[in-house]
Formats: C-alpha cells, structure tokens, sequence
C-alpha cells in the first residue's frame, strides 16, 4: 500500500489539472470494470460498451465532481493562507519579542512620531480647516461691512442686514445674534449670578439647524419692542438650576430684576457660530431697538455658490443703499468665515507648528529606517538560508509585510495614546485667542495619514532584506567574510547620512525654540512706562433701564468714585474705557488740521482709551507738554502720547493742533501730551499700538473700568466695591477686580503657548535624534567588536579606541550641526512676526542651540564607545 | 451539496439526503476497512452485499468527491495492485467520528422499522 501521508505540499491545482484527474480516475474504473467483464466471458468492445453503461450518466458525474473538486481546491487555498499569515504574525511577534530593547525602541519612535503629528494637526484641522463642525457649517459666514481697505470690520447696520437678506439671493437664510452681561436674581438656595445672555433672532435656530431640547424657541413677535419677556435656558443652566425638570417651561426667572417666562431649553452644546467668547448659559430674544449700534449677522451661503459672489451681491445691495444714505459708500461688503478672524500672524504660527511636528515626524521615520536597516543586514543571513531551502521569495516577503504591519499596528495604537494626551495637554496650555480649542477632537483621518507614513517606511527598509538576500548566493552570506562585502559599507553609509540629516533638522527646531523663549523674556523684561504694582481694575456695568441718560451715568460713576475713594488702602482712583493691556483702538483716517497727509503718514488705527484727568496720575503717566484735557470742553480736547507728538509734531509743539479719525468727525484738539504706554506684543498689533490717544471719559455708555492705586494686597475689594456700588443702586454690576500685573500675565499666554508646543518638538526633536546617533554609534562599535578585540588584544589603550569612536560620533554632529545652523539661518526668518525684542539671527540663541546639541551628542557616542572599550578580546575574538 | 452527514441522535430526513446518507455510510464503513480506489469500493459494497446492492458508478464517485469536499476522506494518487495510477481514498479522523454516528442513526432507524414490521 502506498503511504498517503502528505510530507511535502504540492502546488495548487486549476481546472484543468483537476479536470484531467478526474478523466483518468474514471478512465481507471471503466477499465478495471471491462477487465472484470471480461474475465467473465465477454468480449472485449461488448466489456467496454457494458462498462460505460453500467457507470451511469459520465458527464452529469464528470461535471458534478469537478464542481466539487474545485471549490474543495479553493477552500483549502484560503484554509492554508490563513494558516501562513497566522505563522508568519506568531514568527513576527516572536522576532520582536527575542529583541525587546530595539522593539520597544521602534514602538515609542512611531509612538512619538505619529501621535504628535496628529495632535498637532487635529489642532489645526480645528482652526483653519473645520472650525465650525455643525450641520452646513462649511456655509456659515458671518456677514460683515469692512473699509475700502479691508483693514477694518465692523457689523452691519440693521437697516442693511434687513436689505441683504430680502436682496441677496446667494444667502440662503441669515439671522443676527447679540450678547449682554445679565444678573439672574436667585431664588433661594440659588445665589444671584451675573452671566452672559446671547440674543437671537428668532430665525437663528431655524438657520442653524437646531431644535430645542424643550418646549420651543422665539416666536417673531418676541423680538418687537413691548413683547412679552420670555427666555430660553442652555442645556447647562436647565441642569444646573432646575435640575433638568421636564417641566421647567412656563416657570420664570428674575433677569435684573424683571420676570421671564422660560419658553424653552437649548440642546446641548448649543452656540452660535463667530459669537465671541464662552458659550451663554441664557438666551433672550434680540429686540430691535431703533438706535442699535449695528447687528452681529450669520447667513448661511446657498449651495452651489462661493463666497465670491455672496461677497458681490452684497456690495451690490450696499451701492443700492448708498444712493438714498451716502455713507455706505465708503464700505463695502465681507462675508468673514472663522479662519479669518485668526489673524495672519496665528494662522503662520500653527502652520509653522505643524512644520515642526512634522520635522519631527521624519525624524522618527529616519530612525525607524535606520533601526530597520541595521536589522536587515544581521538578517541576510536568516533570510538566505530559508531561500536555499525552499522558501519562495514571495513567501519571505509576505512574512516581512506580516511583521512590518505588525508593528505599524502596535506603533498606532501607541501613537493613539500619545496623541490624545498630548491632545489634551496642548488644550491645557491654549492661549485665550485659541478658545475655540476647547471643543477640538481627534481627527481619524490624520491619525490614518501618519500611520500611513510609518507603515510605509516601515515596508520600505523592513523589506530589504528580503531583497538583498535574492541576490545573495548560500555560500557568501554563511562566510563570515561577506561583513565587509560593499553593499554593507554603502548601507552604513546611508545610515550615517540619515542621522546627520536628523541632527541638522533638530537644530532649526532648537533656534526655533530659542528665539521664542527669548521672546517671551523679552517681552516680560520690557519697561511698560508705567507702574503695575498695586494697580487693578475693576469693570462696572450700570444698568441700563435705571440710568437712561448721560447726566445720570455721570452722576452715578461720580458718586462711585468718591465712595471709592474712601475705601481704606486706596490711593488713587479714576475712570476709564479700559486700562492695559485692555485698552482699545481707533480706526479710519488720521487727519490734520492744516496738513496734507503723505502716504508715509497715513495711519488707519491707533490705540484709544477715553479716561478721566485723574486717570493719568493713577497710572503714573507724566504730563510733558500742555494740560490735561485743558479746560476748554468744546474743542474736544484729547490727549496724546509722546511717540505720536514726536511723529507729526517733531520740532514743534502739537498743543493746539487739531486731528481727527475721519473726515465726517469732529475735530480734536490736542490739549497735553503724555509719557508711552509700551505693551509689547509681538506681530500685527505692535506697532498700532504705539500711537495712543486719550478722549475725555464721560457717561455715554453704561460700562467704565474702575482703575485703582492700592497701597497693599486689600483682599476682599470686590466686596468693598460691590457694597460701595450697592449703596448707590442694588443693580450695578461689578463682577471682579483683577490686577493689572495678573492681567498682563495673562497676555503671555499667547507667547507661552508658542514656546510650550515648539519647545516640546524641538526636545522630541532632539530625544529622537539623539538616539537616532547612539544607535548608529553602538551598531558599527558590535560591527567592529572583533576589530576591536583584536586591538585591545594587541595592547592598544582603551582611550585609543574610545577616541575612534567619540571621533566617529562628533564627525556626523559636526556634519549635522554645519547643515542644521546654515538651514536655521536660512528659515528663522519666517518666525519673525512671532519675536520680539530678539532677531532671527540672534547669537546667542544660535551659539545655546549648538552647545545643547553638541552635549547631547557627545553623551549618545560616548556611551556605546565606553562600551566598546570594555570589550573582552578573548569573548569577541571566539564569537568568530 | 455536500454529504449531510449529522452526528448525534438520529433525524428525519428527506429521500434525497435518505439516499445520500446512505451511500455515503457505506463507502465511509467500506474504507474503514482499509485506504481503496472508487473500484475498489464498488466490489467491495458488492461482494459484501452479496450482491444484493449494486451502487451506480456515477453516484459512487459524485459521492466519494462530495465527501472529500466535506472533509470525511481524502485521496492521493497511488499505483494500484496491478500497477496502474489509481486514485485512493482514505478515511481521516473525522470521517472516523462521522461514521460512528450515521452507523448509530442507521441502527436505531432499522430497528425503529423492525419494530414495526415484526409481529408484535
């Protein structure tokens, strides 16, 4: 009997083959049959034509069995290539596992590489790609009106917002949204709360998409003036004060001081979009009052238009107007999506962050290309012999993807934790400009990019071995020999030019970093030119259904201060529109009385703050010419900075000259001039701010600062200033007193996030390069451990050798260092809107960055050289 | 369709698989005996029968190739007694297992049919 165990596989059977087996198995039967017939008597043709039909019917059996056979054939097919990817995942996972060091290594590489990268860019998907991730929010513009220029915005009038919507055709739906600071009265045990409300317009919910949560939102009638006070609840505050009692509709709420009716409840993170800061926890209808300001506009562009033509038709309907009301010729129209209001000097800066990040993401690829390499000549040898064997190199390939993906895989996941805490951390150091952050999220498709990016890195290099044993004959790569061979000396070679280029890279990221941390010493180190210590502010809103007209404002704000006079502590107090680094600008054109403006002179904004007289002696700004704001109110007097008086009035004295902001104003008379006010910022806003000019302070609006000199820490103002406020009307708003040195911290946080993030790809930068140079570094010193072990053998001093392989080591940072300070140089430059008070070429960053790296490198070579003078001869040289 | 062979308890059937299950438990028990052609199989089925069942060729070897597709026989190719290249079939472990389960069925089927045949 023939033994039927199968050793060896065969190679699969198509149809034809199958075919033809099953021909001759029944070719076999119907001869044995004749022969049998036969044997009995027959006559041979009889036996035969008896045998045929006593089979039955041949071709029905014939098509029958190679059905069968063939999905059999198939099946088996798949069964065995499950079993071989199956091998080869245990055999890669085996391999990994026999080296954990350099597995480990491999997996925090990716890990760094790819969950940075998505971080990063997750960041920027948020800001600049898709900020406003709600239904058509790729169509959500806000609807503006700009100079002539474009360097200016302001919101429509609403006269003009009512023509575009009934005009313009590419706008498909278009409503209007507010804010205002409320006091919601508590009934007990909730305490009164001051909170920002967001008005809407009744169609605001309809154009957003949005349903409520409960009961309904804003009818029409609700925001004509007279209408019944209703309010809807955010999703938070129904939670939080009704505990989300399904029946909180038709109960009401004190709003300062007047009954709502709660009509209905937000859904959950409900907000509308270009509304600025936080999200209001009520909501009330926006009441068109006759002499608003203007409107805050959100439309919604029809599908299958652009921006360009909204923005069109809009300037369209603007000229329309213009022929009955003459001033809106001087604007024209802007439909302003959230990246615009970023700013160009932001927008560079996160693009010049994800540059980083992605420097760093090629570093770590280089590395695992490096690794991998390394890897793949000790493998020659294991892959040679297995092809000598039988192994088809399609096989050894498929294993090689198997492991490669393997470890794609494992690097993912690992990258997925990094990138969500890193995601988390870059959030926790946001600066206030980047509030949108708050709601930023994971984006699976970057996530799916860098793994891309590794996984084919990864194939590229794992695959070479596989490769270059398929050149190889069996008998060179078994001899020891084969080590010097040339393909060896280019691979080493490539190797090196890799981790010098990983080095050059990690210098840019370096100065990068430097010039930032220098800025924000800088920044923090400028004189201000005046004194914030012991000076805070205090924002006050007077109500203003109580204080309806200018007289009383003042009176009130009068009556404030003299109370607030008194308050123990207090040395000097006065008024103000705002106090830095919160004051405000003005925009238009400037003006001179008598003067023709040069092109060079032309100015469209300037800082502006309106204050008391008292204000300028509270901050400790010296008068240096003229008084303050003079006696003479008709002339409308104003008061300059000396940078400003120096510009147009150098040589002469400016008192008495008249300015205005546009030629429609009023002229100003300039009545004394002040010392500067230095806020140091960094980009667009620097150098408007310079020019400051300083209007009288007086009861037109309802809020003014409270800007206060204290002689001590006073804790506990806020209340002495609420009961001081409270005495003269209960509903006078002050909801915080904050120093002003606490405020102008608060200005870092935009330069403090820019050091925080570069910093940290700079130093991952660094990390990986370095042990991108210790791995060169400790692979050729095992490379060369016999050549060594024979010098040592021979006598040689162990500091000779560890001079050979520091030199090799400081050869490629030198070379990395040489190409990474020229690349720096040439690059800084585009972080020049991010500095301040440093030049892109400052030396001392560059000479920091040098040294830091020069350190770190040293350290990486030094390590595995004092290794490799450790060596035992006698070990190495019977290794062989 | 491949042989509905069922371990276990005995079941219903329909004619069709009644026909199919009965083949096939005889070339399953006929290889029991040893590793044979589908000639083989036939004489053996015959001469065991003595004669009384005589298998139809054609259903014979859709039978036997329905059973390597589920798994219950596997062939290789061999040279028979008489040195010709001949298909062999053997049974592997579970068509061992599937053959201890349809004799069982068969068992209880004959006598469940005995029992009503016989005088009570």
């Amino acid at each position: 009997m023939p033994t039927l165990r199968r050793l060896i596989r065969l190679p699969w059977r198509n149809a034809a083959r199958i075919a033809r087996e099953i021909d001759d198995e029944f070719q076999f039967h119907l001869d044995m049959r004749a022969a049998e017939l036969h044997a009995r008597g027959i006559a041979s043709d009889e036996a035969r034509h008896e045998a045929v039909r006593r089979f039955g019917d041949l071709g029905d059996a014939r098509e029958y069995c190679r059905t069968m056979d063939e999905r059999f054939e198939r099946v088996q097919q798949r069964r065995s290539w499950l079993a071989d990817v199956r091998y080869d995942v245990q055999h890669g996972l085996r391999h990994m596992a026999r080296t954990p060091g350099v597995t480990l290594l491999l997996i925090i590489t990716l890990g760094l590489g790819i969950g940075a990268t998505t971080a990063m860019f997750s960041v920027v998907y948020r800001l600049l790609i898709n900020p406003l991730p709600i239904a058509d929010g790729d169509r959500m513009y806000n609807l503006m009106r700009s100079d002539q220029r474009g360097v200016s915005f302001v919101p429509p009038t609403r006269e003009l917002f009512t023509a575009w919507r009934a005009g313009v055709h590419s706008l498909e739906l278009a409503s209007t949204f507010g804010k205002k600071d409320v006091t919601l009265s508590g009934t007990p045990p909730a305490e009164p709360e001051g909170l920002a409300a967001g008005l809407i317009a009744d169609s605001m919910l309809h154009l957003l998409g949005a349903h409520p949560e409960l009961g309904r939102s804003f009818l029409a009638d609700e925001t004509k003036p007279g209408a019944p006070n209703v309010t809807m609840l955010s999703y938070g505050l129904w939670q939080r004060r009704f505990g989300g009692a399904r029946d909180a509709v038709g109960r009401s709420l004190a709003i300062d001081g007047t009954q709502f009716t709660i009509v209905g409840v937000m859904p959950r993170d409900f907000a509308v979009p270009f509304m600025q800061g936080g999200a209001p926890q009520l909501w009330l209808p926006e009441v068109q009052s006759a002499d608003a300001f203007g409107v805050q506009a959100v439309g919604k562009l029809r599908v299958g238009y652009t921006r360009e033509q909204l923005e069109r038709e809009m300037t369209d309907v603007m000229s329309v107007l213009a022929q009955t009301a003459p001033e809106y010729r001087e604007w024209k129209a802007a439909a302003m999506r959230p990246q615009d209001y970023l700013g160009t000097t932001t927008r560079d800066l996160l693009l010049m962050l994800l540059g980083a990040v992605g420097i760093v993401l090629l570093i770590a690829c280089a590395n695992i290309a490096n690794i991998l390499l390394a890897r793949a000549t000790t493998r020659r040898r294991e892959f040679t012999v297995r092809a000598a064997l039988g192994a088809g190199r399609a096989r050894m390939v498929r294993q090689l993807l198997a492991e490669s993906t393997l470890l794609a895989i494992v690097g993912g996941v690992a990258g997925l934790l990094v990138a969500w805490r890193g995601l988390a951390l870059i959030v926790a150091v946001r600066p206030d400009g980047l509030s949108d952050l708050d709601a930023v999220r994971l984006e699976p498709s970057v996530l799916l990019v860098a793994l891309g990016i590794s996984l084919l890195t990864g194939l590229l290099f794992g695959l070479a071995p596989a490769l270059l044993a398929a050149q190889e004959k069996l008998g060179e790569a078994l001899k020891s020999a084969s080590r010097s061979s040339s393909s060896h000396a280019s691979a080493a070679r490539f190797r090196s030019s890799l981790v010098v280029a990983e080095v050059s890279l990690s210098v840019v990221l370096l100065v990068g970093a430097g010039l930032l941390i220098q800025t924000l010493v800088q920044i923090q180190r400028a004189p201000l030119g005046f004194e914030p210590a012991g000076l805070s502010f205090a924002p006050v809103v007077l109500p203003a259904a109580r204080f309806t007209t200018t007289a009383a404002r003042t009176a009130a704000f009068d009556q404030l201060l003299r109370r607030v006079r008194v308050i123990p502590g207090i040395t000097h107090a006065a008024w103000s529109q705002g106090v830095p680094p919160r004051t405000g600008i003005t925009f238009g054109e400037l003006e001179i009385e008598g003067r023709t403006m040069s092109p060079g002179d032309k100015v469209s904004v300037i800082g502006f703050n309106s204050v008391a007289p008292d204000y300028f002696k509270v901050l400790g700004l010296s008068l240096k010419a003229g008084s303050v704001f003079g006696s003479d109110t008709s002339a409308h007097p104003v008061m300059i900075n000396e940078t400003l008086a120096h510009r147009y009035w150098s040589g002469t004295t400016a008192i008495g000259a008249r300015m205005r902001m546009s030629r429609t104003g009023e002229w100003m008379t300039i009545a004394g001039v002040v010392d500067d006010v230095t806020i140091p910022s960094t980009g667009e806003t620097s150098t408007a701010m310079s020019l400051q000019l300083y209007a009288p302070f007086d009861g037109a609006f309802e809020d003014g600062t409270l800007v206060m000199r204290s002689s001590s820490n006073s804790p506990g103002l806020l209340a002495l200033l609420v009961r001081e406020a409270a005495a003269i009307d209960p509903w006078i708003r002050i909801r915080s007193v904050e120093s002003v040195a606490a405020a102008m911290d608060r200005e870092l946080t935009g330069p403090r996030f820019n050091v925080a993030l570069l910093t940290a790809f700079a130093g991952l930068a660094l990390l990986l390069s370095a042990a991108g140079l210790y791995g060169v570094i400790a692979y050729s010193v095992s490379q060369r451990a016999r050549e060594m072990g024979i010098r040592l053998a021979l006598g040689a001093p162990p500091r000779a050798l560890l001079r050979l392989v520091v030199s090799q080591g400081a050869r490629l940072t030198i070379g990395g260092l040489a190409i990474g300070l020229a690349a720096a140089a040439a690059t800084t430059r585009l972080l020049a809107d991010q500095l301040y008070g440093v030049s892109p070429l400052d030396p001392t960053v560059f000479l920091g960055a040098v040294v830091l790296l020069g350190v770190i490198a040293l350290t990486a070579s030094t390590v595995p050289a004092l290794r490799a003078t450790r060596v035992d001869p006698v070990v190495t040289l019977r290794e062989e | 369709m491949l042989a509905n062979l069922v371990r276990g308890s005995p079941v219903a059937r329909e004619p069709i698989d009644l026909l199919h299950g009965t083949l096939d438990v005889l070339v399953l028990k006929t290889l029991s005996l040893g590793p044979t052609h589908g000639y083989g199989i036939s004489r053996s089925i015959e001469s065991r029968t003595g004669q009384v069942l005589e298998i139809e060729d054609a259903a014979l070897y859709k039978a036997l190739h329905r059973l390597e597709a589920g798994g219950a026989i596997e062939s290789e190719w061999g040279v028979s007694d008489n040195n010709r290249r001949a298909r062999f079939y053997r049974l592997t472990a579970r068509g061992k297992r599937d053959l201890r389960a349809e004799t069982e069925t068969w068992r209880a089927y004959a006598a469940a049919i005995f029992a009503v045949l016989e005088p009570a």
